[in-house]
């Protein structure tokens, strides 16, 4: 008993050391595991906080620029506008209703990176916004990533640019449809995977969201082809995308609420069983 | 030793404060984007000859704090925490006699001690950062590559550091 009393005393530090090291490192398997980091993320009240007073003096710089986008997009958008208020007939419901089916919401970035192999971006509305975990986060120009984690002021969001990131897109053109993901190379070019061999594919297309799943609606720009290869196997494309968003410069973002979700889920969840 | 106390704390802010809102967002595009971490000058300059306990449980909360910033889980608190137990055997074989004597300051002693110091804690702090960091020892190279450019980006700005605040010929 005495030689384990002494042991203990005498190698206290190195054990002290092993136990904070566990810590860290449980903490840093916690982050690599998708949706289950509870404890250290940007989203917190001090983190967010201080994210937030740095957002306010670094959005003066950049106000000429957003301010240039936000018009460009509400030209487009009362473009549409026009062409649309002719053709709807709004007493249509199954027209109504595939409208009604997204709200959006904006938002500010407060913090984001583009370096590493995983990366987040943090915005400045919480769940008292009406935030929730897996909206869909998109710029005027393309798609951003999708919402991870929700405080109440503050919410962190998977960047594209993410190694655990996965989007159903598809070619504009045709509908061949394949999963987003990103290699970890650079910052403006993701891989559009698992296209089918059949695939007409040219470079300079266009890639759009696929909407096969709950958080993006179908049509989101997200970039054109920069160039593509047959994978090992021979059946399917890997295919390299420009971005149309800089995503070193995000700013100002939308987040996209699918209202019909839990109706799916649970429709999907009831017919698994 | 008050002394000691309050500027530990100023550093403590000051270097968690420089690193969120400067360094993170400095990169060197052509050393394969490598970046500068001078925060670790906080636990490079922790005094030495105080209780090791109360050392590493203020370097793994400085990691903690840095990691809540820049959503890393708990890598930059695994890598200071390494590093600071790591420190007392790294400022051992640097410094040698001075270290030995308990009479070591930083601005009374060689260059190229001081070098060795740097880069040696550099280079530990950053393979521990990055291999956490990334997770995945499919890419080790990566993992190799970014720790050593980083480790020359961090010491040159961690030697300037010194250069400027500690020495004496100023």
């Amino acid at each position: 008993m005495q030689q384990i009393f002494n042991f203990l005393i005498k190698s206290r530090n190195f054990l002290w050391f092993l136990f904070l090291l566990i810590i860290a490192v449980s903490l840093t398997i916690q982050s690599h595991t998708y949706h289950s980091n509870k404890f250290i993320h940007s989203s917190s009240l001090l983190t967010g906080a201080v994210f937030n007073i740095q957002n306010d003096i670094s959005t003066y710089f950049r106000l000429k620029a957003y301010n240039k986008r936000l018009l460009n997009e509400n030209t487009f958008l009362k473009q549409r506008l026009n062409k649309l208020t002719g053709s709807i007939n709004s007493t249509d419901a199954y027209v109504k209703d595939t409208l009604d089916k997204f709200e959006y919401i904006s938002a500010n970035v407060i913090n984001s990176t583009y370096r590493k192999k995983k990366n987040y971006l943090t915005l400045n509305k919480g769940s008292r916004d009406s935030i929730i975990a897996d909206m869909g986060v998109i710029t005027d120009v393309g798609i951003v990533g999708i919402v991870k984690k929700v405080s109440s002021k503050y919410s962190t969001v998977i960047s594209i640019l993410n190694k655990n990131s996965k989007i159903n897109a598809q070619l504009k053109r045709t509908n061949h449809f394949g999963t987003l993901v990103w290699y970890g190379e650079e910052p403006n070019v993701v891989q559009l995977i698992d296209i089918p061999r059949l695939a007409p594919l040219r470079v300079g297309d266009t890639i759009i969201t696929g909407g096969r799943s709950t958080i993006f609606p179908k049509g989101i720009n997200i970039g054109t082809i920069r160039d593509f290869a047959l994978n090992d196997d021979q059946n399917y494309f890997t295919v390299n995308v420009d971005l149309f968003n800089d995503m070193t410069d995000v700013g100002f973002v939308q987040l996209i609420k699918n209202t019909e979700v839990n109706e799916i889920k649970q429709l999907e969840n009831s017919s698994n069983e | 030793m008050n002394n000691t106390l309050v500027i530990n704390s100023i550093r403590f802010v000051v270097f968690i404060l420089l690193q969120v809102f400067v360094f993170n967002y400095v990169s060197l595009n052509f050393l394969g984007g490598a970046i500068c971490y001078p925060c670790i000058i906080f636990v490079l300059m922790l005094p030495m000859h105080t209780n090791r306990i109360v050392l590493l449980a203020v370097s793994f909360v400085f990691g903690l704090i840095l990691d809540m910033f820049g959503n890393t889980g708990g890598a930059q608190a695994a890598a200071c925490l390494v590093l600071a137990y790591a420190r007392p055997l790294i400022l051992a074989s640097s410094f040698r006699v001075s270290y030995e004597h308990q009479n070591l300051k930083f601005n009374d002693v060689d260059l190229k001690e001081i070098i060795i110091y740097v880069v040696v804690s550099c280079l530990l702090y950053h393979l521990v950062l990055f291999s956490l960091e990334v997770f995945n020892f499919s890419h080790f190279l990566f993992i190799l590559k970014q720790s050593l450019f980083s480790t020359v980006f961090t010491s040159v700005s961690v030697l300037i550091y010194f250069g400027l605040t500690q020495s004496k010929k100023i």
